[in-house]
């Protein structure tokens, strides 16, 4: 899956295995719609699964995903 | 729904501050990724996201008392365990990776059951301010375990390859400690309740 859209000086991407992106130094995130998103702590985990509630924030939900 | 907030009060309202006395025994990798977490739940530099006070603020909003220790005498022995198993780890050097092992399984088993809990409590009508805690926590939670199981439990076992069974000890007492706990509260709820 692409990388998650995000701006920032020292962005780093990082895929944790069955789970979301470890994003640090992102001073905007999007969402797939497009709506940026501030985050609000030094490292934030970006849904990868694209089944959060939450987006674009992992809320969990791919550990219900059979084969995530 | 209030005796299971005040039963979480015992950890909640020093919530962290045991991982806090492991920082000075770590090093490298281990330590910058503990700092990292804890800095968030130390409310990332703003005062009114603590996450202690976060509770303290949930207690508040559903009536009952904010002060650490009120609710001690009226929880379990089991509750107590939880908390003080924490404390053990945390505050022994040579215990140090089961502290964050400890931490690990706490933060892995997080999130997902902090967002039914703070549906339960919308559910029966409390106001926002006493689910806020839980609605930080699933996603803080979601952040907190990768980066406690990889960058603190990770690079310490790569660092120091003995540390692995301590990791494993100490989140393998955070899953039978929990799960004990639940029992006793559910079977309590349930009127099933057995000797523990
Ligand atoms: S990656 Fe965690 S909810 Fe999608
Ligand atoms: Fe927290
Ligand atoms: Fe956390």
């Amino acid at each position: 899956m692409s990388a998650p859209d995000v701006s920032g000086d020292r962005v780093e991407v990082r895929a944790c295995p069955r789970g979301p992106w470890l994003v640090r130094g992102a001073t905007v995130v999007r969402d797939a719609a497009g709506v940026e998103h501030v985050p609000t702590r030094p490292v934030v985990a970006v849904c990868r699964c694209r089944k959060t509630s939450r987006g674009p924030w992992c809320d969990g939900t791919h550990k219900s995903i059979p084969g995530y | 729904m209030l005796q299971f907030l005040r039963t979480r009060s015992i950890y909640h309202l020093k919530e962290s501050d045991p991982q806090a006395f492991v920082l000075p025994r770590l090093e490298g990798a281990a330590k910058v990724a503990l700092a990292e977490l804890l800095y968030d739940e130390f409310g990332g530099g703003r005062p009114s996201q603590l996450h202690a006070a976060l509770y303290g603020d949930a207690l508040q909003a559903a009536g009952l008392d904010r002060e650490y220790g009120t609710y001690l005498d009226e929880v379990s022995a089991l509750t107590l365990a939880v908390s003080n198993a924490m404390s053990l780890f945390c505050l022994h050097r040579r215990l140090r990776g089961a502290a964050m092992g400890h931490l690990a399984m706490f933060e892995i088993t997080s999130s997902v059951p902090c967002r039914r809990i703070a549906a339960g409590i919308e559910r029966v009508g409390l106001p926002p301010a006493a689910s806020a805690y839980f609605h930080e926590h699933v996603e803080a939670d979601a952040v907190h375990e990768q980066v406690a199981a990889r960058d603190i439990c990770g690079s310490l076992v790569a660092a120091e390859p003995g540390q692995r069974t301590e990791v494993l000890l100490g989140a393998a007492t955070c899953l039978v400690l929990d799960d004990l706990a639940a029992r006793e509260q559910l079977g309590t709820w349930l009127g099933t309740e057995t000797a523990a």
